[in-house]
């Protein structure tokens, strides 16, 4: 148990309500039109807010968000909840946001963690873990260090530094981007990286059109003989470390993100069937839509319930790592089933981009797959059980 | 010793050749051989794919109609998938539309010579090559496919009504440009009011329903007012079955008009922005003191309830079928994913648990696929069993769907692989053509009389 009795009650209310600011105050004229995903050319703005009332965390301890932003360096001593409720009350308005914010977070989170250094003039970090096959293979995030996957970024000494070839994929960031942090391996030993991206052989490409959180950039980021000096690595030999307390939080975000984002959409069911007259009465009063409405409450409040325990975890322990994996498994699944039948309480009107709902069903279905498939997940819950 | 071949048996990786070419003698193909010529005979080890198993059960012109569809879907409606998808304001159906008319998928409501489907196949089921077709079509693109399926609902009730004056004037001649022509003039079906959705698709809501559009009698005809929302193909429709209460009556009086988009008063409103099938428009549209004349009243005054209830009845296994293209392309493109994509040293294909999950969605599309044949196997559709169809197919394709994108990662919700397309697509099924909600109170309703209620003494 971590101790998150040093957060007082007030002070998470305080959290909480700083996060219903930003959705009121800022993310609300975003979504003020018809577009499907908001206007995105508010993005930055929104961006520059969140930094500047310290809701989005940066690993320069001159940015507001630095100790009590998302993810910030405060979690390693109070531990995951206010990171975990800011989370969930943006995610009721925006999952592409939320996101954001949590990738910011983690990223500077990992740049906090580790090896102390000048950290000024880094801002929006991109982290960059997945090879074209997925996360890293379990075996090495389970104590025991087998071989990554063959796709894996790649790096070797030379000089006073070293040198990084290879690509990452699906790197969700926030533009403009200044540093990517890179997960790179060398004969089993592992390696965390800061690379600034005007660093010569730095190129990005932009994934193709998705299903959602399209607030997001995405990129597959290439590495050709990229050379950063010996301060750049920032992993203070314990990378397998830092990668096991990554994952954590990141799963543990997702799922925040998934419950706020199923929160919403039944805040939104409850309310369309209060209002819409069908069979001779408002919905509502009908038992068919009641059953659904109450089924999706039931299924969003668990997996917030499941999330809320997750902020109590040690996020560098192995234990931990099993716990926020599971979560995620069983999370996004509630979550969706809540987000597809509160799309259905508004039928046809749910399908329409203008309602909203539309886009918590394809945010939602995008977080299922992302940062560790239900496949991955599945095995590598049991090879830790192994362990 | 064949690597592949082990890891297709799901074993782990055995050392020895014997073992290898032990699991190979085990494998039906070749285990047979050790039996009588008797028991050869009772075994099916044809290497065939479940398309073509399934085709095989079809009489002969459906066969080739199922052959002719999956052509079409592949060499016309496949390579303009994803961007119809991705831009649809910039899409133009006329071509997709013209060529569908040409090789008869226009006119397949009638039984030759008036339409494309012959004559013992229409009076078995006259859907059934329909519902071929739209599951076909929806396999490459659910919005080009809902266009062309669209127009058969548009066509649908002036078939339905069994109206000799509405087959002479509109039905034949319509379909006769069609067949003949290969004239691509579009349809429409036009129930759905702001305020009345789910009320004009089952009979307790319909009782209570608060509908908008009406029609008043005038000499020769009648004034149509009002509004309708979520029309597929409204846009873009030559004719729009209208339905319309009469002026100072309830829903009973509804009525089925034949408007043409050149009639003054007929306007297209708001084109709606949809998650998914986005080739295909579902407009607004309105009617400002529309004139119809008594020869475009569509069977009989106050006949219209039930032509729209039995047009459902009919269309519901078509939507199935959809639903099922929509599933089936989702299976296809995860199956080709899974075959050129490496995980480590071997393709997807190869992991038991990748072959686990790609064998439940097939069991899943097999089951459907049945059961919406099962659903056209008489001559009238069932409104229980066309309606289990339709609830049946739509929440199987939205699973597998799920699955295909959970399976394959990051990868899963990337446009440009096709398969997000058909999730998106998928969960429009189980809203329209009456939501799964109210399709299982159809089934109700229906059963009712015969096996629902309580039984009387005895």
């Amino acid at each position: 148990m971590t101790s998150n009795q040093l957060i007082s009650k007030e002070d998470l209310i305080q959290f909480e309500e700083l996060a219903k600011a930003y959705k009121t105050k800022t993310l609300g004229p975003l979504f003020d039109n018809d577009l499907p995903d908001g206007d995105l050319s508010m993005l930055n703005e929104a961006m520059d807010t969140a930094f500047n009332i310290g809701l989005c965390a940066a690993p320069d301890p001159s940015q507001p968000g630095y100790e009590y932003g998302i993810w910030g360096k405060t979690i390693n001593e109070t531990g995951l909840l206010s990171s975990v409720l800011l989370l969930l009350q943006i995610a009721e308005e925006c999952g592409g946001i939320a996101a954001l914010l949590h990738w910011q977070g983690l990223a500077s989170q990992c740049l906090i963690y580790g090896k102390e250094q000048q950290k000024t003039a880094i801002k929006r970090v991109g982290l960059c873990i997945q090879n074209q096959s997925g996360l890293p293979s379990f075996e090495q995030v389970a104590d025991s260090v087998e071989a990554i996957s063959p796709d894996s970024c790649k790096y070797h000494r030379e000089d006073s530094g070293y040198v990084i070839n290879g690509t990452k994929y699906f790197v969700y960031c926030m533009e403009p981007i200044d540093h990517y942090l890179v997960f790179a391996d060398c004969d089993n030993n592992l390696a965390w990286f800061l690379v600034p991206i005007d660093t010569k052989g730095v190129s990005a490409e932009a994934v193709s059109h998705r299903t959602g959180l399209r607030a997001c950039t995405l990129n597959n980021v290439s590495f050709d003989n990229v050379l950063v000096d010996e301060e750049y690595r920032i992993d203070n030999d314990n990378a397998l470390n830092l990668l096991r307390k990554t994952l954590t939080i990141a799963w543990t975000g997702l799922s925040a993100i998934a419950a706020g984002i199923a929160r919403g959409a039944v805040n939104q069911a409850f309310q369309y069937a209060s209002e819409r007259y069908q069979g001779g009465t408002v919905i509502e009063n009908h038992p068919i839509i009641q059953g659904l409405l109450s089924h999706s409450y039931a299924r969003a409040e668990t997996a917030r319930s499941m999330v809320m325990s997750l902020a109590y975890l040690e996020p560098d322990k192995t234990e931990s790592m099993m716990k926020a994996a599971s979560a995620k498994l069983v999370c996004l699944d509630l979550c969706f089933a809540a987000v597809t039948d509160s799309l259905q309480v508004l039928g046809g009107y749910g399908y329409m981009e203008d309602f909203g709902m539309e886009k918590r069903l394809r945010d939602i279905t995008v977080l299922k797959s992302s940062f560790g498939s239900p496949g991955y997940l599945k095995k590598f819950i049991f090879n830790c059980h192994k362990e | 010793m064949n690597p592949e071949h082990i890891a297709h048996n799901g074993s782990q990786h055995p050392d020895t050749k014997e073992i290898s070419q032990k699991i190979e003698m085990l494998e039906m193909r070749n285990a047979t051989g050790s039996m009588n010529l008797f028991g050869q005979i009772l075994v099916d080890n044809r290497e065939m794919s479940l398309w073509q198993h399934d085709t095989n059960t079809l009489p002969f012109s459906a066969r080739r109609l199922r052959r002719k569809a999956l052509v079409f879907a592949s060499e016309h409606i496949r390579p303009l998938a994803a961007e119809a998808d991705l831009n649809p304001d910039k899409f133009n159906p006329e071509r997709i539309m013209k060529l569908a008319a040409q090789k008869g998928f226009l006119s397949l409501m009638m039984p030759k010579p008036f339409g494309t489907t012959p004559n013992h196949i229409f009076f078995n089921n006259p859907v059934l090559l329909i519902a071929l077709a739209a599951e076909e079509f929806c396999t490459e693109c659910g919005g080009i496919g809902l266009l062309i399926m669209a127009h058969n609902l548009g066509i649908a009730p002036l078939l339905i009504s069994g109206h000799i004056p509405t087959y002479l004037r509109h039905l034949v001649p319509f379909y006769l440009k069609s067949t003949w022509l290969g004239n691509s003039r579009i349809a429409a079906f036009a129930i759905t009011e702001p305020g009345a959705g789910s009320d004009v698709e089952e009979t307790i809501g319909g009782a209570q329903a608060r509908l908008s559009t009406t029609a008043k009698r005038v000499k020769g005809g009648y004034i149509l007012n009002g509004s309708k929302c979520f029309i597929s193909n409204g846009a873009i429709a030559d004719k729009i079955s209208v339905f319309a209460k009469l002026e100072g009556e309830g829903i009973e009086s509804w009525t089925c008009f034949l408007v043409e988009n050149d009639m003054k008063g007929f306007s297209v409103g708001r084109h709606e922005k949809k998650m998914g099938q986005r080739a295909s428009d579902a407009s607004e549209l309105h009617f400002d003191n529309v004139f119809v004349s008594n020869k475009n009243i569509i069977g009989k005054l106050r006949a219209g309830w039930a032509i729209n209830r039995n047009v459902l009845n009919y269309s519901r296994p078509v939507v199935g079928a959809m639903a099922l293209g929509h599933g089936r392309g989702a299976f296809e493109r995860t199956l080709e994913f899974c075959r050129n994509t490496n995980l480590g040293s071997k393709k997807l294909i190869h992991y038991q648990d990748v072959q686990y999950e790609l064998a439940d969605m097939a069991i899943t599309l097999m089951s459907t696929r049945a059961t919406i044949w099962h659903s056209l196997k008489n001559f009238r559709c069932n409104q229980s069993t066309a309606s289990a169809a339709k609830v049946r197919a739509s929440d199987a394709a939205f699973k597998v769907c799920s699955q295909a994108m959970e399976l394959i990662g990051d990868h899963g919700y990337l446009h440009s692989n096709g398969i997000e397309r058909s999730f998106r697509d998928a969960r429009l099924t189980q809203i329209y053509e009456g939501t799964n909600q109210i399709n299982r109170l159809a089934i109700i309703e229906h059963q009712w009389n015969s096996e629902i209620k309580e039984k009387e003494n005895g």
